[in-house]
This record gives C-alpha cells, structure tokens and sequence, in this order.
C-alpha cells in the first residue's frame, strides 16, 4: 500500500453535505471564451515545458478534465504516464492525491475510513486519497476488483459513502488512472463498467527524436515537475468547467454522434458497441474539445477528434477481427470515414 | 481479457481509407474483361465489311484469348512485357486453333504445314479484297485476317490503357478498327455501331478509373465517384466526336451518321472501281482525277478490267494471271492488229495523276500502250492490262492505241446466234439457281425475239424504260447494294439503282438469252476541260475523269464481230450509234451531256424526273431535302442536350448569386448558399465533398488545389457556413458573419456581396489551378448536378 499525498492543500471535505450543488457553478462564475482560450493556452503551455513532444495527450488530458470526465492513461512503462498526470495536477492550484494500486490495497485506503474519537466519543470520518481534485491511481489493474470498484462511485457520483453517510468530493474532480497493458500477470483487468467510466483513453507513445534528445539535455540532473508552478487556480478550472458546459450543440451534431454510436453497435467486427454512456461522454468531450478551440459551439469536426479516444476502449472487438489484426482505434476511425455528417447536408439544401 | 488484448493504441490514427482493401483477384481482370469488351463492340462494326454474323465468335474467341495474357500477367503480378507476350501467344495459338487445326500440334501449336496453310489463308483474303465488293464473303482467309487484326489491336489497347496508363488514347487502337467499316460501309457506322464502339470505351475509362480509386481512394473520391468521372469525360470525348464533324470542310452533306463518315484518310484514290464505284458515286466531292487527251469522234469509255465471273452472290474478274502476256507496247488478238490497219485507230493520251489501281485504264479495244512505267501484262481474253507486283498506276503518262471496229446497226444485226460461241465458257455460265424474276423477265422482254441484237436492244430499250429509276442510294437503303442474283432479282423489283445493278442485269439477262456478257468496268466519257494536247503533231481535245464518272456497263459477243459494249444505265454515259433505237432522241442528248463541261445536265428520260441522276452524286442531293430537317433537327436535340447540363448549371450559379447580392446583410441564410456554391465550384472541377466529410476536412482538402487568396476566401466561406450550420441561433454573436462581413467590406459592399466575391474567389482559384481539360469538363458537364442533396 503506497499512497502519496503530495501537496500540502488538501481538498475540503463536505461532509454529510450531498444535497449541496458543488459542481455546478452559476452563471456568473462562467469564463468569457477568450479568458478560457488563455487559460488553456497557459495550461498547455506549462504541461508542454515537462513532456516534450505530447501536445496532443496534453491537450486530451485538458479536454477530459474540463469535461469532467477521467481519464485512462494507458501505455508502456516509462513512457510519461503518470509524468502527465503529475504534470497536469501541478498546473493547476488544486489538491492532488496519488495512489499506487497494489493487490493488497483496500477499498478503504482509497475513499477513507472513520475511526473512533476517544475523547469525543464518536467516529470521525477520515477521508481517504480520493478527497481530491485531481487523483492520480497508478497502475490501476493492479488492485483487487473490489478496490477498483470502490473507486466508481467516486468516480461517477462524485462523492463517497461510508457507513451510511455520504461525503461530497470537491469539483472539480477527476481520476487519471495510468495502466500498462504489457505485464499482465497478477492483474485484475478493469471490469467492462469500470473501463466505461472513464471518458477516454489515451495512449502516450514514444516521443519523437528531436523531443527524445531534448528531454534527455534537459532532464538529466532534477525531475522538471519541481519547476512546474500552478498557472490557473482552481476556482478558474470550475469556471472554465462551467463555460464548457455552456457549449451549444447543434441537432446536426447530436444526430451526428447517434450516427456514430449505432454504426458501432450495427459494426460487423464488434461485439460491444458504445453505450448511451458512451455517448453523453462522447458530446461532453466534444463540447470540451470545441471550447478548447475558442468556439460556443460544437462542430462534427470536435465529435470526430475526440471520438477514437473516448470510444475505442469501450469497444469488444470479436474473435475474427482480433486475429485479423484489427484494432478499436482503426475500427473507429473507419466508422469516422462511413458516417455521413449528413445534418450538414440536409441544412444546406434549405 | 479481450478489451486488454487490445494493442496499444499506435500513435498515428490510420488513414480514413484505413478500412478499404483491395478485392484480391478480380481487379486485373477487370480491365482485360472492359478491353476485351470494346474491342468486340468495335470489332462488331466489321459487320457490313464482312457477311453475315458467321465470322464474330472466331472474333470474340480471339481477343479473349490474346486478353487472357495480359489479364494473368497482372493476376501474378509479372511484368507487362510478359502480359504482351503472353497476348501474342494468345493471339498464335488461337489463330493457329481456328484457322490451321488441321497442320497444328495439338490445336494450338504451328505444325510444319501451317505456314503453308497460312500463305493460303492469306492469299485467300487477297482475292477477296481485290475482287469482292463489301460485304465480302467470310471466307477463312478473310475471316483469319480480321481476327489477327482485331487481336493486336486488343493487345494494343490493352497495352495503352494499362502499362503505359493512357486509358483514353486507347481509344485510337478502337478507332482503328472503325476506320475499316466506316470507309467502306455506305452507311458508315451507323447509330448503332458508333454508340456499341463508345460504350466499349467508356467501359475501358470507367475500369480504369475505377481501379484508380482502388488504389488511391482519397476520401471524397470514391470508386463510385471514379465511375462519374469516368462517365464525364467519356461522354465530353463522344460530345466532340458528334460536334467535330460540323466543323470540318468536306462534313457538309447529312449530318450523322452519313455525313461524319471517316473519310479523312484521303478516301481512296485508289479508286478501285469494282469495290467501291458505288461509294465514289455517292461521296460528295470529286477525286482520283484523270485527264485524258483523244482523237476520237464519238464519246470515250476508259475501261478498267472485265468482271466475267459470276458466282451466284457476286460478278468478279478471273484471275488470269498465269495466261497473260508480258509487253503492252503490242498487245491485242491478231483480229484487234489486223484492225491497226483496217479499222479506226484512237490515239488517246492519257494521265492517270493519283489514281490508283491493279489495273491500267484505257480506252477498248488497245492495241498499242506506249510510255507507261513498270512491268504490265495483259490478258488475251479480256485485254484488261494488270500491273506486276510493285508497279503502280499512279502516275503515269501514256499513250494508247486503239481500234474499234466498224460497228454499225446493220453488221450486228447479221450477227447470228451462237450455238456453240467462241469463248471460253465464263462467259456465258449461269448458276442453276437463277430467282424466277430473272427468267421470267428475260422471257417477257425478249418475247420471242431471235436475233441477238434483237434481243440486246430489247433489253437495253427495257432498261432505259420508263419503268426504272436512276439512284445510288435506293440500293442501299433497300439492302442491295451488289451485283449478285439476289441484288438483280431485287433491282428488277424495285427498278432503282445505279450502273452497277444495270450493268449486272443487262449482263445476267443477255446470257440467259444466251449471248456471252460481262461487266466492264472504268470510266464514263467525263467532260471536256478546253485544253488540247499535242501527240505526235496532232491537237488532240482534253477531256477529265474522276470519281463522279465511275461507271460500269454490259460488253455482250456477237459472232464474228467480237465484244460490243451496250449502255442501259440512263443518264449515264453515252448510248453507241450502233445500239441506239432508230427514233429514240435520247442518245444525242447523252452524248451532249457527257460532253459539255458545266451545261446543265437534262435527265435523259423527260417523262421521269429522278431519272436523270447526274453523276456528280445528286442522288444523294436529292435525298438531302427529304433528311435534312430530321438531320437538323434532331442535331439541336444533341446539342441541346449537350448543352443542358452547362446551362442548368449556369442558372443555378445565377440564382445563388442573385440571393447573395441583393440581401440586405449576411445571414444564414447567405452562408450556406455560399458554401454550397463553393463546394459545387470544387465538385464541378472533380474535388466533390464526401458526404462523411465535414466542412473543415473539406475545406482543408480543397485548400491544397487553391493559392493564398482563394484559400484564405475558401476559409472565411467554410467560418460562416459553420455558425450558420451549428451555432446557436439564439445566442448573441458579436464575431459573427456580419460583423466581419461588413468589417471585410468597408467599400459599401454588404458581407454576402463579400461573401460571393469569396465564392468567384475559389472558383478562380480553381480554374487557375486546372488543366484546360478540367475547365472543358467542368463547363460542359458540371458534376455538381449529379451530387445528391
């Protein structure tokens, strides 16, 4: 068991306060679109002086965080992973736990536990890592699946139950699990509910050579983190939050993203398609994705630059198209090239 | 487990194509199967040259075969050298399976025979084209050099579509094959032949482009798309195939498909007469001029060669090459030099320019050729003088001798019936199987006449009745276009045609009164150019010939006289003194109009006006007025609906222009007519937006054909249409179009007018970019009319 708690903010702890809207900000506390675009600019920035070469994963963890959703990290050892997550908490001034997953981990080391007050004779409630705005759980299939699961209420209620008594976590919150899908002895692969939960799944991949060589001049002496200073505070994140869901979307674009889930459920290769879940998550991200690009208003564009990470981990593919070779990513992105965006037609004619 | 057995994402998403695969197995085929089928389609127009059906499947068995190769060598992925190779294989081994089975080593293999067997096969199609009038017959020679014909020109197609990627100029490998029926079929192609040879061609472009959205498949150019394109620029190539022949000289009589007839070879001024006398009559200008220089008082025929052989389908000359005699300085019987000193002597200069020929015109009966090159020989029996191999009759500038006898009404009439004449038997044989209208016509004319003059001036008199019409197309369109049985029988039921069909009639009927006939074929007196000639110290009078005068006319053999030449075709040529009809005035007026240059040509017959067909092709003329105003027309149809596209395109442009120039201000309205006007722009010029495509991926795409300006006006139509499309309609948008529009536009002008100045902007961008042959399409056949909505 090895859980860290880096950063001496910790997040506050409402208890029994369930009924209280944490995650909904007013309309007041919404951020024009030209201060948003520069906050994420700042955001982006900040991320892209750790890992070199990764704007894109940098930029999907800012679009998932945003809309508030979690993120699945995963890749091969070594690649910047839990860097990224680290990297991401550190820019913004909020708390950030992290958790190392183990076998022998409990459910309670995760969300808390209440221990009895002698002096005041009564339990108290001891907020376990999860308490946090940004809560990094490394190597996440390395748990049991019962301390897996103790992490999906957390994950899609945002708040924690123990002994009958509900604990709302702060907004705004997210999970970025890191996993390696190489060693797979002695792992506890995420249930199919648990893999929907998160709103998208990236892939690090190995930094080009030019990143490589930088990384490694500037690298070699201190960790790069320790120079990371937060740029944005967390009030501006549940503003920026707040602005994106703001975010219009067209009926042509809803049609778009009903397009694309029934060709995956309709997909010959598949064996599980997206969910409604799925979905909802697939517009939010893409609402996200839209704002992020300075717009009010979501293109079929957004839908589709979201669309392979948010799906593809979602998907079962069947027997025949894995020993074909096949992939989620490539079976998404043939879906992309097949459904029509055809709202867009349809409107032109008028 | 199976979500983890997932690969770790590569971090480059694969192409949007990513899902297209290349159907194994069948795509080399395609095109060999698309070659193959042209060839056919343009092969079947040989129908017309050659009879019947019957030589078509040795056709289609061929170029099969020769397809075959080029088709596995793509299959195995060899090399196209060894895809021709393997074609010619092809074409030997059918060839060999069809045409020399019996000298073959297993079917297919040349035995040592077969070149023997070949060397027959060839001269076989030789005859046959000398001495055949198309359609010939398909016999095996003919029938085995159509098919090595075709078969290298598939092999060629196949050849310039595929290695050599030139899908379109594989349409002259077709062409050549068309060339054949086009020149020599009266008709030309015909509607039908002409739209079989384009489908073929199409087919090719087609799986041409299809195989290259195979291969590339950008998004937006899908193979269906190909297929479009394809479509497109077949039908631009048969657009101009129709409209080219209305403006180019010598196109002006008819329309399609007898006035675009392919001529454009030179026609053939080799003018052999026996194949295509009647196509000379019919074309409309005049060629293959012949100037002759004589002394002779009455009308000149110059005389080709003889047909005496008639077969039942056809009248042809004999080949009589192993008993002709060398030398034409004195030539003749001993009867025709005797008359050197008895009889009347012609002296004739003639020039024979560009005519061309196997044999030597000249005027009957020659006696003497002086100063004509090269090796010429002669037959006793006919005295048609027939050049040696390489010795042509262009060129050439001679002078013959020649006696007529005294040939008079009263010496022929003492001419006495043949028992048993003095010819050889070709010149009276009669098939068994003469058609019953021959027969009985010959009986009802002849009506008991005995005497052979008697009986050759009955026929004449009947031919040059009021019964029968002069006319080179009638033939034709009734489908008896021949010399045969069945075309007489057919001539004395229509009573039209031209002198072919009397000649071949007075001919037929003299033998079957039995009196020895054939056919003389050459050159009717033509006209009087006003030049004299001086030979030998004599002023001799100028007359020309050309194409217009081609004629044909019956030579009948009297007893002790010898051939005697008969004229039934009226209005053609001149009646001889000795076979005119003691009262008939119409010979005279023959005679003038033969020889009075540029007088107006009275018809021979007064009583029947289409009688006197004048030679310079007014049949034709006088067809025109009866087919003109379909020509005309259903030629506006054509370029109706050629034009229809372009114009319905134009209105569509007028229509979005006209909204975006007269609205107040821009709104979403204006965008989105806008965009759509830009994206049609693009579609027209071959860029059409996919349906699965978005607007930006459109627009980034499109930007890569268009510099700065036209890109950059490209991106602001794509901004506006976007909020037009999905932002919210509701919301307050201080960035929005109008704002920029007028911001963009501080001349006065309101952002829609900026935004179709955008729209001209890509189109300019575009046509900038195009090759010449994109604009033509794109004016002609805008594809954004056929993009679904």
């Amino acid at each position: 068991m090895d859980i860290q708690q880096h950063t001496a903010a910790t997040g506050s702890v409402h208890s029994g306060s369930s009924e209280e809207d944490t995650g909904g900000p007013g309309p007041a506390d919404r951020l024009p679109l030209a201060d948003f675009h520069d906050a994420c600019g700042r955001i982006l920035a900040s991320i892209n002086t750790v890992i070199e070469g990764k704007q894109e994963a940098a930029r999907l963890a800012l679009t998932v965080l945003l809309a508030q959703g979690h993120l699945l990290v995963e890749d091969v050892p070594g690649v910047g992973k839990t860097m990224l997550a680290k990297t991401l908490a550190r820019t913004i001034d909020c708390s950030v736990h992290r958790i190392q997953f183990t076998p022998d981990l409990l459910p309670s080391d995760v969300t808390g536990v209440s221990i009895y007050n002698q002096d005041k004779h009564r339990f108290e409630f001891r907020p376990g890592p999860v308490f946090a705005n940004i809560v990094i759980g490394d190597e996440i299939n390395r748990a049991s699946a019962k301390t897996q699961s103790a992490l999906l209420e957390c994950m899609e209620e945002h708040q924690v139950t123990v002994d009958g008594r509900s604990y709302t976590l702060d907004a705004p919150f997210m999970v970025v699990a890191t996993q390696n899908p190489i060693e797979m002895e002695g792992t506890y692969p995420l249930p199919e509910a648990q893999r929907d939960r998160f709103m998208a799944r990236i892939s690090m991949g190995y930094p080009d050579p030019r990143a490589e060589m930088l990384m490694l001049e500037t690298h070699q002496s201190m960790s790069p983190l320790r120079e990371i200073r937060p740029v944005v505070g967390v009030g501006e994140v549940r503003a920026m939050v707040a602005t994106v869901q703001d975010v219009y979307v067209s009926p042509a674009v809803k049609e778009y993203v009903v397009g694309i889930g029934r060709a995956t459920r309709e997909h010959p290769h598949l064996r599980l398609g997206a969910s409604p879940r799925a979905l909802l998550q697939l517009l939010r991200a893409a609402k996200a994705a839209a704002a992020l690009d300075g717009r009010d208003f979501v293109l079929p564009d957004d839908v589709g630059s979201v669309a392979e990470s948010v799906l593809a981990h979602r998907l079962m593919l069947d027997r025949k198209a894995i020993t074909a070779g096949e992939n989620a990513s490539g079976i998404v992105a043939g879906i992309l090239a097949k459904v029509p965006v055809g709202a867009e037609a349809r409107r032109t004619a008028s | 487990m199976t979500a983890m057995l997932d690969r770790p994402v590569a971090p480059d998403r694969p192409s949007r194509g990513g899902e297209r695969r290349r159907a194994p197995g069948f795509a080399p085929w395609l095109m060999s199967g698309a070659v193959a089928l042209a060839t056919i389609l343009a092969a079947a127009n040989i129908h017309g040259v050659i009879e019947h059906w019957s030589w078509l499947w040795p056709v289609i068995i061929t170029v099969l075969a020769v397809e075959a190769g080029p088709g596995l060598a793509r299959a195995m992925r060899w090399s196209p050298v060894a895809g021709t190779l393997l074609g010619l294989v092809g074409l030997a081994g059918s060839v060999t399976a069809l045409f020399l089975s019996s000298t073959s080593i297993l079917l297919v293999i040349p035995g040592p025979g077969s070149l023997r067997a070949l060397e027959f096969l060839i001269a076989d199609a030789q005859d046959a084209v000398i001495s055949q009038v198309a359609p010939v017959l398909a016999s095996p020679g003919i029938v085995m050099v159509a098919c090595v014909g075709v078969g290298l020109v598939a092999l060629l197609v196949d050849t310039m579509a595929v290695p050599l990627q030139l899908p379109a100029a594989s349409g002259f490998g077709l062409l050549a094959i068309l060339v054949v029926p086009a020149i020599i079929k009266p008709h030309s192609l015909g509607p039908a032949g002409f739209l079989a040879a384009a489908a073929g061609y199409l087919a090719i472009l087609a799986a041409a482009q299809w195989l290259d959205g195979l291969d590339e498949a950008p998004p937006g150019r899908t193979a269906a798309g190909q297929f479009g394109r394809a479509a497109g620029i077949g039908a631009g190539a048969l657009a101009l195939a129709l409209l080219l022949p209305l403006g180019i000289p010598g196109f002006t009589t008819g329309a399609f498909p007898q006035g675009s007839r392919l001529d454009w070879l030179g026609a053939p001024t080799g003018l052999n007469p026996i194949l295509s006398l009647g196509d000379n009559l019919r074309r409309p200008g005049a060629f293959g001029r012949i100037t002759y220089a004589t002394d002779s008082k009455t009308p000149l025929y110059l005389r080709t060669v003889t047909l005496e052989n008639l077969t039942g389908a056809r009248w042809s000359p004999t080949d009589t090459r192993d008993e002709q005699r060398e030398g034409v300085e004195e030539m003749g019987t001993p009867r025709i030099r005797e008359l050197l000193d008895e009889g009347t002597v012609t002296t004739t200069a003639i020039e024979t320019r560009s005519f061309t020929s196997p044999w030597l015109p000249a005027p009957y009966a020659p006696a003497e050729i002086i100063g004509v090159d090269g090796d010429w020989s002669w037959d006793p029996g006919t005295l048609a003088v027939q050049a040696s191999l390489g010795t042509s009759s262009a060129n050439q500038d001679y002078i013959v001798r020649s006696v007529t006898p005294d040939l008079t009404r009263e010496n022929l009439q003492d001419a006495d019936p043949l028992d048993s004449p003095r010819v050889d038997g070709i010149f009276t044989s009669l098939p068994s199987d003469m058609p019953d209208i021959i027969v009985d016509t010959t009986e009802e004319v002849l009506d008991g006449l005995e005497d052979p003059y008697d009986q050759a001036m009955a026929i004449q008199s009947y031919l040059r009745g009021p019964g029968f019409v002069y006319s080179e197309q009638a033939p034709v369109d009734g489908g008896y276009d021949q010399s045969g049985f069945e075309v007489v029988a057919a001539f004395l039921e229509e009573k039209a045609g031209y002198c072919v069909h009397y000649a071949a009639t007075m001919a037929i009927m003299a033998r079957e009164a039995g009196i020895p006939s054939r056919i003389a074929v050459g050159y009717a007196p033509g006209r009087e150019t006003g030049e004299t000639v001086e030979v030998d110290g004599r002023e001799l009078t100028e007359h020309e010939v050309d194409s217009r005068d081609a004629h044909a006319w019956p030579e009948l053999f009297f007893e002790d006289i010898g051939w005697v030449a008969f004229e039934p075709t009226p209005g053609r040529g001149a009646v001889p003194a000795y076979a005119q009809q003691p009262t008939a005035p119409v010979p005279d007026q023959a005679e003038r109009e033969n020889l009075n240059p540029g007088g107006n040509r009275v018809p021979s017959q007064p009583s029947l006006p289409r009688a006197g067909g004048s030679p310079d092709g007014s049949a034709a003329a006088q067809d025109a007025p009866a087919t003109g105003p379909w020509t005309a027309t259903g030629l506006g149809i054509l370029v109706l609906a050629l034009a229809a596209p372009a114009l319905i395109r134009r209105s569509r442009t007028r229509r979005s222009r006209n909204q975006l120039l007269t609205a107040d201000r821009p709104s979403r309205d204006t965008a989105l007519v806008a965009w759509r006007e830009a994206r049609d722009a693009a579609a027209d010029y071959g860029i059409s937006a996919a349906p699965e495509e978005s607007a930006r991926a459109f627009e980034r795409r499109l930007g890569q054909e268009l510099d700065g300006g036209a890109a950059a006006a490209l991106a602001r139509l794509r901004e506006d249409y976007e909020i037009a499309a999905y932002a919210n309609p509701a919301a307050p948008r201080p960035g929005s179009i109008g704002a920029r529009g007028a911001a963009t536009d501080a001349g006065g002008g309101t952002g829609s007018q900026r935004q179709w100045s955008d729209v001209e902007s890509v189109a300019g961008g575009l046509r900038r970019n195009s090759t010449w042959q994109q604009r033509m399409l794109g004016l002609l056949f805008p594809r954004s009319l056929f993009i679904r909505r």
